[in-house]
């Protein structure tokens, strides 16, 4: 009973342009990226202030300056891949589009728009929460 | 027709409760309940409202004795809890649970005997909150309780009913929130793709999650809180080790999510009713949703922004303060949004469209007020007075309460049937938003000037009385135009014109049916094409030959049991049909229990908790329990063959794995929340363990890890053998049981060689809480294995009916084994990585 034109509204014809993993992952890594960033500084800000961190300097800087950017770099970088993933597969899609308007191509264009967009203000929030680090450079 | 007629009715049959008072206890569909929701919610709004008169009435002069500071304390708790946790909430969960199937092109929720357990677990919560008026015991702590207000040594019984009403109501809440994410997940019509879903229902599901998560946490805090009132755990007490400023953390971690998960699904209704205002498609649907979600991320992280005052390190303030400031740009696009899909259009004036536009004016007021308070030095000026009184009004009332009742202008006549009176909806807008900003806009500078707020009276000398008077003249305003609404709501139920099936030619699938609607909502499921169904008329445009097979195979079936279309979680494919269960008793048996071991809690009567204990075990168990005769009549019916479509789903296409991982998710939380409180109490102590405590030996917990890991991987080679062959799992069944018993074991044998109680300081409260809850999701995971025993001996042939629960077993037993490396690493690795 499959041949084309049954599986035509949900499915493209072979392998589609963006795989589900792909598509999550641009999804989902900007905010947990955020996430994790701003445990990392509540964690940092609040424990490593506490414990001390700050009068332990390091090449001119506290360690928990240095933990901060540390953390701001690492999930920068995470949300960044992210978006840079959302604008790929916002590409494959766009050209799959024009052939196919599967729901199913159709559907994960739209994530990756989401994704790209969201990923892009997670981004963002990421660095402007770390301009409170570069006042705190050497204490709490 | 006829024939049409009888085939309808006999549905509408299958899909309604008995008559009389026994269907009114055994319900389980989602209209009535949702209408029960909303209803009981309004009733609670009734009284939170009359609370606020007599606040305001108190404040109107200075050094007024009207009420009195104890019963000021009493009211502004109760009607701070009333709204937040008894009205909002309830009433914005159960118009999701009455519209969603509507919305989506589904028959029903997803697991409609929750349905029924989370209103009546709300509705007894809610009994128990207000049972401290009959034994005058009101509790006065706040609706936020903060320790040590209300710990054992400063407050009475009254914050016990308090807290336990509470957690009722939020076992209700999570319930309903886990109800309302599957539904969304798996209950869409064909075709309504992420892309196409309405941006009520992406609202409901980004709060829905965030309910999840939020609730969870506040669960987590409460139950710590009344251990420290009822059996002497110190976590809340700094005399013992524990920190006063922990309930603050926990509390804010649910209470500022928490006023998104009001907001959000508000927002939610003003896109409907803007879309059907501008009568065009909303602009910017993909920044709309992207704003929504952002917001849900967001407001977790911004919890310290209510606790500047505490003393947190400047550093900590600081990142708050830059997140909190971020929540404004997602807010900025859904308002902008708004007013680009309402720009150049000539919105007709109706009751629905006034409460749009109040509502931008009052909740952008709020939002501006908003971003002031989140700047750590005008906060310090202005905390605890009554400029956040006034902001906060600005944003639950502008934010959330006229969007609601723009929602309800806009569905009552579909829920009814009936139109609501316009001339009458004008009237009441008027009379509540000029009363709204002559109560809540003077506090403003009543704050600046320094009036502060949770105090019953002020000084004279702050000259304020003037204001205080036109704030409780506009409370009097206001109030008459709430009542204007229910008498408008009174005589449309009475006397209303008919409404129709479409009054408001409105674009999604709940006005392709009829007002009201029939109990199954959608007698063949609807086909979805477009972002806007009902604008576009091909909703049943037959491209697809096998959707519409299935879709031909659904129409008006099955009739021997209640089933709807599960879809693909991303597209909305066709994956299965979900059967769903009747009428039932077991929802209220279960919320009874759990009312009974609570009232025996507060009475202080073990008998009754226990008994209340065993009743909620055997209810759940009786619930859980798989029924082969119900399987059987599944399988027998012959809709799988029709649909080409599996009844007995696994995987993706199972609503079941999908509560699985939600109930697996809370659990999550509340370890979380449990390791939080861990290493925060561990900072600010001196040593860790403490002095006079010995750190528990090792070697038993090393044991107890291994036991669970081999536990779980004997399920999962339980699971392997069922998929692959008929061959009977049970050699790796008792395995898995044998393994996971003898963990038990040595878990409870590693308590006794403990030389510390759960009350002597805050590290043996912590410890033996999380150790005991893992406990109890071990012997979870036990009972369920023998639950999977007991179905499949004699069957283990059966592979199809093995298949779920043996799935559901398998993710048991992971999240357990996730939990057990998580406490070990916590409890008895950590100490020694960090030291003391």
């Amino acid at each position: 009973m499959k041949g084309k034109r049954e599986t035509l509204d949900y499915d493209v014809a072979g392998t589609p342009p963006v795989s589900r993993a792909t598509s999550r992952f641009s999804l989902l890594a900007g905010g947990i990226a955020w996430f994790l960033h701003l445990i990392a500084v509540y964690v940092i800000g609040e424990f490593g202030c506490v414990a001390g961190w700050g009068e332990w300097i390091v090449g001119g800087l506290s360690m928990v300056a240095w933990s901060l950017i540390a953390a701001t770099v690492l999930t920068a970088a995470l949300a960044g891949a992210a978006a840079l993933t959302a604008v790929r597969s916002r590409k494959l899609l766009g050209m799959a589009l024009g052939d196919d308007e599967a729901v199913q191509v159709e559907n994960r264009a739209f994530v990756a728009r989401l994704a790209f967009l969201a990923n892009g203000v997670f981004l963002f929030v990421i660095l402007v929460q770390a301009i409170p680090i570069f006042h705190f450079l050497q204490a709490c | 027709m006829n024939g049409a007629g009888t085939r309808e009715e006999r549905f509408t049959r299958l899909w309604s409760a008995p008559p009389g008072l026994r269907g009114w206890l055994t319900e389980v569909n989602n209209q009535p309940l949702g209408k029960r929701f909303m209803i009981t919610a309004l009733i609670f709004f009734l009284l939170g409202g009359l609370q606020a008169l007599f606040l305001r009435a108190q404040l109107t002069v200075s050094g007024n004795d009207l009420i009195g500071p104890e019963v000021y304390n009493q009211l502004f708790t109760m009607h701070g809890s009333t709204m937040m946790y008894l009205f909002t909430v309830p009433l914005l969960e159960g118009l999701a649970l009455y519209l969603l199937p509507l919305m989506l092109g589904s028959r029903d929720v997803a697991f409609p005997r929750l349905t029924a357990f989370s209103y009546w677990a709300y509705l007894f919560g809610g009994i128990i909150f207000y049972a401290s008026f009959l034994f005058d015991v009101v509790p006065d702590a706040g609706w936020f309780a903060y320790t040590p207000l209300s710990g054992p040594r400063f407050s009475g019984a009254g914050v016990d009913l308090w807290l336990l009403g509470l957690a009722l109501v939020e076992v209700a809440g999570i319930t309903a929130g886990i109800e309302i994410v599957v539904t969304i997940l798996k209950f869409r019509a064909p075709g309504m793709s992420l892309n196409r879903m309405p941006i009520f229902i992406w609202a409901m599901l980004v709060a829905g999650v965030m309910i999840i998560f939020a609730f969870t946490t506040l669960l987590t805090a409460t139950f710590m809180l009344e251990l420290d009132r009822a059996v002497g755990t110190a976590f809340f007490d700094p005399g013992r080790g524990g920190n006063t400023l922990l309930w603050q953390h926990l509390f804010w971690f649910f209470g500022h999510p928490e006023v998104y998960i009001m907001f959000i699904p508000a927002t939610g209704i003003i896109s409907m009713v803007v879309t059907m205002m501008a009568r065009r498609a909303l602009v910017g649907y993909p920044l709309i949703v992207t704003a929504t979600v952002l917001i849900g991320f967001i407001s977790f992280g911004l919890w310290v922004h209510h606790m500047y005052t505490t003393g947190l390190p400047d550093l900590a303030m600081a990142f708050f303060t830059a997140a909190s400031l971020m929540i404004g740009i997602a807010s900025g696009i859904q308002v902008f949004a708004w007013i680009a899909t309402l720009w150049g259009t000539r919105p007709r004036i109706s009751p629905q469209a006034l409460f749009v536009f109040g509502f931008l004016f009052i909740f952008v007021l709020g939002g501006i007020t908003g971003v002031m308070v989140a700047v750590v030095p005008f906060d310090w000026q202005v905390h605890d007075t009554f400029f956040i009184v006034a902001h906060f009004h600005y944003v639950l009332i502008g934010g959330v309460i006229f969007p609601l009742l723009a929602g309800i202008h806009y569905w009552f006549p579909k829920i009814t049937g009936r139109l609501l009176n316009e001339g009458l909806g004008n009237h009441s807008f008027w009379w509540i938003f000029l009363g709204f900003n002559a109560t809540f806009f003077p506090m403003h500078i009543m704050g600046l000037l320094g009036m502060p707020r949770r105090v019953y009276t002020y000084p004279q000398e702050l000259g304020l009385d003037g204001l205080n008077i036109l704030a409780t003249v506009g409370a009097a305003v206001m109030t008459i135009g709430f009542l204007l609404f229910l008498w408008n709501c009174w005589k449309a139920l009475r006397d209303g014109a008919l409404a129709g099936d479409d009054p408001w030619h409105g674009d999604s699938l709940e006005w392709s049916v009829s007002s009201p609607p029939p109990v199954y909502s959608f007698i063949r499921p609807p086909m979805v094409r477009s972002r806007h169904p009902q604008w576009i008329s091909e909703m049943d445009d037959s491209r697809d030959p096998w959707v519409e097979r299935v879709r031909d195979a659904m129409d008006c079936a099955p009739m021997e049991f209640r089933a709807t279309l599960v879809t693909d979680t991303s597209h909305a494919k066709p994956e299965a049909v979900q059967p769903l269960p009747g009428p039932s008793h077991l929802p209220l048996v279960v919320a009874t229990g759990l009312l009974l071991a609570f009232v025996g809690v507060l009475m202080k009567f073990h008998l009754l908790s226990i008994g209340g204990t065993v009743v909620t075990i055997i209810g759940l168990v009786s619930w859980l329990w798989p029924d082969r005769a119900w399987i059987d009549l599944v399988r027998s019916s012959g809709i799988a063959a029709a649909t080409g479509l599996p009844v007995l789903a696994t995987g993706r296409g199972s609503t079941d794995r999908w509560a699985m991982l939600s109930f697996l998710a809370v659990l999550a939380t509340a370890f979380g929340a449990l390791f939080y409180t861990y290493f925060y109490l561990q900072l600010f102590s001196d040593s860790w363990p403490p002095d006079g405590i010995t750190r528990p030996a090792i070697v038993l917990p090393v044991i107890a890890l291994v036991l669970a890991l081999g536990a779980a991987f004997m399920a999962w080679l339980a699971r392997r053998r069922s998929d692959t062959s008929t061959d009977s799992p049970m050699l790796f069944l008792a395995g898995a049981l044998v393994l996971g018993g003898g963990s038990g074991v040595c878990h409870v044998l590693g308590w006794t060689h403990l030389n510390f109680t759960a009350v002597e300081h805050a590290y043996g409260s912590v410890f033996w809480v999380i150790s005991g809850v893992l406990l109890l999701t071990l012997l979870l995971a036990l009972i369920f294995t023998v639950a999977v025993i007991t179905f499949g001996k004699g069957h283990w042939d059966d592979r199809e009916a093995l298949a779920l629960p043996m799935e559901l077993m398998v993710l048991l037993w992971g999240g357990l084994a996730i939990a057990t490396v998580s406490v070990f690493a916590v409890l008895h690795v950590s100490p020694i990585l960090l030291g003391s």
